[in-house]
């Protein structure tokens, strides 16, 4: 019993570790408007090297940015490559947990 | 002389058809974004019900930058009897000009112009000119164009035009994330017009399956007078 409470304490503290250091990024994007169209911009924003996964949302107008362990990225780069992909950037807000 | 203008039309329409080859109508143009270095491959069939015939099209697009694009196109045509072989070779240049996006909207205005090039010794090259246009809000998308070709010599000119309706039919509401498949319905009013004819006017019904990188289409085209032509068509878009 012990033991598996020192797991669980270990497996916690791990899992708080981990998602410390996990930055999350939302940007709103203007004209997005079917699944053909905005696949471009989803692969585009995942070729980041600082970005570990990208969410787009079309109900929302927005994607969201699971940075890389330690990354950081500027959200000037982030609103160049929304421009690029044909779209219209907004603002750019951090939520990663405990911000 | 009429049946090959006639005809001269046909070839036209299938050769400015491939231009939409994004999410778009069937048959109109659009005027969507394409990323820089971006390509679009399409390939559409249609077939004719008279004269029994069948056209295939491949078009590719390629993103020059943000606001340029162009368009190349080649048509094969099988027919029955008479001419078999390649139709008009098109090269198109779209260059967005208006852009007011909004959230799960945007609004734009295109204009286009190439040049169209016959394998047939009959017919002048032309030189394309046109507008196009774009309108998406909610659940519907609006596409809008006319072009003209003037011929560079002494076969006719031609000219269409195009309004497409494009309405999702699945999901009737998007999930918070990710991008998901979905199915539209098409319809479309288009005129195709040859010097020397009076413009066709035709109506196309029809399906889109709307996936991130794949479109596959499907629809009928009827003429609403001259010919009297209905034709089917079926087509392929893959995003590289």
């Amino acid at each position: 019993m012990r033991q598996l409470f020192i797991v669980a304490v270990f497996f916690f503290l791990s899992a708080a570790v981990v998602g410390a250091d996990e930055t999350v990024l939302e940007i709103d994007i203007n004209g997005m408007t079917c699944p053909f169209c905005v696949y471009s911009l989803e692969r585009e924003l995942g070729r980041l090297s600082e970005v570990k996964q990208v969410l787009i949302s079309l109900r929302s107008s927005k994607a969201r940015l699971t940075l890389k362990e330690g990354a950081h990225i500027d959200a000037d780069t982030l609103r160049e490559v929304v421009l690029e992909a044909g779209f219209t950037p907004g603002e750019v807000r951090d939520v990663s947990e405990g911000s | 002389m009429r049946s090959h203008r006639a005809f001269t039309w046909l070839v036209a329409l299938v050769c400015l058809v491939g231009d939409s080859a994004h999410a778009g109508g069937l048959r109109s143009l659009v005027a969507l974004p394409l990323e820089p270095g971006g390509i679009v491959a399409r390939l559409q069939i249609i077939g004719a019900s008279s004269p029994d015939n069948i056209t295939v099209t491949g078009t590719v697009l390629y993103g020059l930058t943000t606001r340029q694009t162009l368009i190349f196109s080649v048509p094969y045509r099988d027919l029955e009897r008479g001419d078999d072989g390649f139709g008009y070779l098109t090269g198109l240049y779209r260059r967005t000009v208006y852009q007011h996006d909004e959230p799960n909207a945007t609004r734009r205005i295109a204009v286009i112009g190439g040049l169209r090039v016959p394998t047939d010794s009959d017919l002048d090259p032309q030189i394309s000119a046109g507008l196009v246009a774009t309108v998406y809000r909610q659940r519907s998308e609006w596409d809008f164009d006319v072009v003209w070709m003037e011929a560079l010599g002494r076969s006719g000119n031609n000219a269409r035009y195009d309004v497409s309706w494009q309405y999702r039919l699945t999901p009737s509401e998007y999930p918070e994330w990710g991008i998901p498949t979905e199915w539209q319905s098409v319809i479309e009013l288009g005129g195709r017009y040859a010097e020397g004819t009076e413009m066709v006017h035709q109506l196309t019904v029809g399906a889109l399956w709307v996936h991130p990188s794949w479109v596959l289409e499907t629809g009928i085209i009827q003429d609403l007078n001259g010919p009297d032509t209905t034709s089917f068509l079926l087509g392929i878009r893959k995003h590289f």
